[in-house]
């Protein structure tokens, strides 16, 4: 008994010993991911023109710009199996390197290998001009962008976006997977410009696209009571403007077009979209593709474009009288609106559009992101994607809608938490997409 | 039987009598074997060597001379899990929601005492010279992962998170007897050397501008070390009072110490990367490409801090309750208030390489500049902290002595204002803490060979709030659901003569 006694109190002891000295080993899950997914740089060339830089030097480059993310495992049409499709819009001032700047690759590496988002091609387009922006309007002056990133031509190398696309990689097309396909399982998003491109797109060519986002966009240029929107930009312009030496007059006439302003840009290059002067001037090289002008009646341009503005009232000309993309303001002098040229704008205005394109969004999945920590931000888009929300609550068409917000002493205003949005829009467009099983 | 349930009551009362009780922070309490297996409850026997820790008096009570030498092993056995995220949301590179172990580490410290009976100053004085290792702390993490969107190259080394703190005391003790010896006073004279090795990562505001310092490169995670040492002077009193035959009182006070350290420092900052930097820049910002080309830079520099060590003071009392039978109670008190953390002050900058040390004398790099050349530290607000222990010995051969002790340390660390918590991985101090100590001791013809064994158990604490203690703009805790538990062996030989 005694002897039994001495044993366990050993057994005891040495159990408690190695217990508490024993190596625990490396207790860390590093955080890995397969990261061998491919950026590819495009730039499809489109059969009409599409104006990129317009000064001091007309330089007209027919290429629309892109990045393309292809998951892990990707392989070539025919060879593996196919994917959805994000079209990724850059927003004002940013080129199609932004969501990669942003950390897009290493996000949807991630989602990918924790199995939170279908593995999709993303396609991050660049919509920048020298003002900033081209609010991916179909315009001479500044782009097709509507028509290139919204329509089916069905022509690989020279027809739209989708075309190139969809013959170039390996995508879930109507053209290799039935009629359907496609638009089930190809979706659009943007940040601020972005997405207003974005939802014009969705609304334009519902057709083609079965879900939407956009973060912190101008999707509604006057506001809930006409007097929102940009209309306070207006103001502030003027207020901006140093009138000393020349007075109002001039001075408004010959406003800064550098880019020491970026409201004052953000309304030049929306300018170069919706009102631009001087829709004559046709590079040349593209005279076989460009359809013949018409002036109408009014000499008001519409947003078709190739039309004049006969307008002299808000007309801008940067570097002069002999350089064409010339625009009209949609302000004048005293920063009120001015209606001919705002009319051109409101033309555009999303509700607006969509009171075009009837039902246009009833199949298609909305998602819309604001911040909550910049209802004051510089550019006003955060109230804008409110107000549009709360027309699409009027019209009873269902979206989802989500806030986001900064840390202490880290507002998320401007693109400051992409990072961390970029996985909200990858996961509501991957739910939303009909992707068969492989 | 009789006599087990005579000592278990005894201490069960005695227990019951103790407030909430113990003394913490970075105090090394693996000091004597005996002393250990009595749970600590030392000050009123002190009738070894470690008297000199213990209480310097208890060495006029020591009729032979003693060589000894105690060797202790302690393995920290931690768990941290953070749950690191800037405004309850946004992560930047902390092993979240992980139960991570602290670096394995088994720790041997080494220590012993010489003590000599003297003929001085007209009567006896016992003399001593004890080498202790009076302060201690030794642990790592690795916490952090460098994360998306950052140079995939850039990696911490494996102490991100780490001390090895020691502080020994030189300690010549001196003591004799007053009242026929039934009054003993000692004074221990020291001379402190500390060494630190301190290793901290912390994540610095990104100083540029949108989009420079867009998510993920808010934050900029900077790693450094320092590695150093220097010296200072410390004392310990302490009296012995013999109430009864049966009873000893003993009560100490310790002096605190600064020890000024100098040493060199390393540090490392992982800049973030965007693959198509060029978006954002022109020919002259230079400080744009630094901060997100994925650059890993790296310097060293001189750096000088203090180490406030704290005073103490305790008392105990010590009852013969038979001849074979010895219980022991002691309480202290350790002023962890006047310890308020580790100042870095860095200087002599030195880059790795040219394009380093470029950064840090070109015009071009003002924001890099302020945000390398800053001092760096831990502060802590910490709080006064209590020890109680109480011990036994039983001697149930005139050559064994069977030992257990209990303690209770109440924690350094002010749990009181939870939103300002300073809890670090490199001071693990979780509360009030409860340890359980075992030992035995044989004689042998002068030889003594002893053997203890302590456990001692922390509170699971979970910091939930960040915490900037000196306004910075760094934080300095680091929340997480924290688990210790202390593993503690020391052995000794001693030889009298």
């Amino acid at each position: 008994m005694r002897l039994a006694y001495k044993l366990s109190v050993l057994v005891m002891a040495v159990a408690i010993i190695s217990t508490g000295c024993s190596d625990r080993g490396d207790t860390i899950t590093p955080i890995t991911y397969d990261n061998s997914s491919l950026v590819w740089t495009i730039g499809h060339e489109y059969h009409q023109e599409l104006g990129f830089t317009m000064f001091p030097e007309i330089k007209i480059d027919p290429k629309m710009y892109g990045k393309v993310y292809t998951p892990p495992g990707y392989d070539n049409p025919g060879q593996g199996r196919p994917y959805p499709v994000l079209i990724l819009l850059s927003p004002f001032n940013e080129t199609d390197e932004f969501y990669f700047n942003h950390g897009l690759k290493d996000v949807a590496d991630r989602l990918i290998s924790e199995g939170r988002i279908e593995p999709m091609i993303i396609i991050c387009m660049n919509g920048r001009n020298s003002y900033g922006g081209t609010f991916y309007a179909d315009a001479s002056a500044s782009g097709k962008y509507t028509t290139i990133l919204g329509d089916i031509e069905g022509e690989i190398s020279t027809g739209t976006l989708i075309d190139y696309i969809d013959g170039v990689f390996n995508t879930l097309s109507d053209a290799r997977h039935g009629d359907g396909m496609g638009r089930k399982n190809r979706a659009i998003s943007g940040v601020g410009v972005g997405g207003y491109g974005a939802m014009r797109l969705a609304v334009m060519h519902s057709e083609n696209y079965s879900s939407v986002s956009a973060i912190s966009a101008p999707l509604d240029f006057d506001g809930s009571g006409g007097t929102g929107g940009f209309v306070p930009l207006f103001q502030n312009i003027i207020n901006e403007l140093d009138t000393t030496a020349l007075g109002l007059d001039s001075t408004y006439k010959i406003m800064d077009t550098s880019f020491n302003s970026p409201v004052r840009n953000l309304i030049f290059a929306g300018a170069t979209s919706f009102s631009p002067h001087d829709t004559s001037y046709v590079n040349p090289e593209f005279l076989p593709y460009n359809p013949p002008y018409i002036v109408e009646p009014n000499g008001i341009w519409q947003s078709s474009d190739t039309l004049q503005i006969t307008d002299q009232e808000t007309y801008l000309k940067p570097y002069g009288e002999d350089r064409p993309f010339k625009f009209h303001m949609p302000f004048d002098k005293t920063g009120a609106a001015y209606d001919p040229i705002w009319q051109l704008w409101l033309d555009n205005n999303i509700p607006n559009l969509m009171a075009n394109y009837p039902g246009a969004l009833d199949t298609t999945a909305i998602m819309l992101l604001t911040s909550a920590d910049a209802p004051d931000e510089l550019f006003g888009f955060d109230q804008q994607t409110l107000d549009f929300a709360d027309y699409l609550t009027s019209q009873g068409i269902a979206y989802n809608d989500t806030s986001f917000a900064g840390y202490p002493g880290f507002p998320a205003d401007g693109n400051a938490i992409l990072f961390d949005i970029l996985g909200r829009i990858l996961e509501f467009h991957s739910r939303n997409f009909e992707t068969p099983e492989f | 039987m009789g006599k087990v349930r005579f000592v278990l009551v005894t201490m069960a009362v005695i227990l019951l009598v103790a407030p909430q009780i113990m003394s913490s922070g970075f105090a090394y309490d693996g000091l004597g074997v005996k002393a250990r297996g009595m749970g600590g409850a030392f000050r009123a026997i002190a009738d070894d060597w470690s008297a000199a820790f213990y209480n310097p008096a208890g060495y006029n009570k020591l009729q032979d001379n003693i060589l000894a030498l105690n060797v202790g092993t302690m393995h920290n056995r931690y768990w941290a899990n953070p749950r690191i995220k800037w405004g309850g949301i946004f992560e930047s590179g902390y092993l979240n929601n992980q139960r991570i172990a602290n670096h394995h580490a088994v720790l041997n410290i080494p220590q012993g005492g010489f003590v000599t009976r003297m003929p001085m100053l007209g009567g006896e004085t016992v003399l001593g010279l004890a080498i202790m290792q009076v302060f201690d702390q030794n642990q790592s993490w690795e916490l952090f992962q460098t994360p998306a969107a950052h140079n995939d190259s850039g990696v911490f080394p494996e102490d991100q998170f780490g001390i090895n703190l020691d502080a020994v005391a030189f300690q010549l003790t001196a003591a004799r007897g007053f009242m026929e010896d039934k009054l003993s006073l000692g004074l221990g004279l020291s001379l402190m050397r500390g060494d630190l090795v301190f290793s901290d990562l912390v994540m610095r505001d990104n100083p540029m501008a949108s989009p420079i310092s867009d998510r993920p490169h808010d934050k900029i995670p900077q790693w450094y070390r320092t590695g150093g040492n220097g010296w200072g002077f410390g004392w310990r009193l302490g009296a012995l009072y013999d109430a009864t035959e049966k009873i000893r009182v003993g009560a100490t006070i310790t002096g605190p110490t600064s020890i000024d350290l100098e040493g060199e420092a390393d540090m490392r900052f992982i800049m973030g990367e965007s693959p198509y930097i060029n978006q954002y820049i022109t020919s002259q910002q230079l400080e744009a490409v630094l901060f997100l080309g994925g650059d890993i830079i790296e310097y060293t520099a001189d750096f000088e801090t203090t180490l406030d060590l704290p005073a103490s003071i305790g008392g105990g009392v010590a009852w013969d309750i038979r001849e074979d039978l010895t219980l022991a109670l002691d309480a202290e008190m350790t002023f962890w208030s006047k310890f308020e953390g580790l100042q870095f002050k860095f200087s002599n900058y030195e880059g790795t390489n040219f394009a380093n040390n470029q950064i840090l004398v070109s015009p071009s790099y003002p924001n890099a500049q302020e945000m390398i050349e800053k001092d760096m530290g831990v502060p802590v607000v910490w709080k006064d902290a209590p020890r109680v222990a109480v011990g036994a010995e039983y001697r149930p051969r005139s050559f064994v002595s069977l030992r257990s002790g209990f303690g209770v340390d109440k924690s350094a660390v002010d749990w009181s204002n939870p939103v300002a918590v300073t809890q670090v991985p490199q001071f693990i101090d979780l509360g009030t803490k409860f340890s359980y100590s075992l030992g035995i001791g044989i004689n042998l013809d002068g030889w003594t060979l002893e053997m203890s064994g302590t456990y001692t158990h922390h509170p699971d604490i979970n910091v939930r709030t960040q915490n900037d203690q000196d306004g910075n703009g760094i934080v300095d805790n680091l929340p997480a659901y924290y688990e210790a538990d202390n593993y503690q062996t020391v052995m000794g030989i001693s030889y009298r003569f």
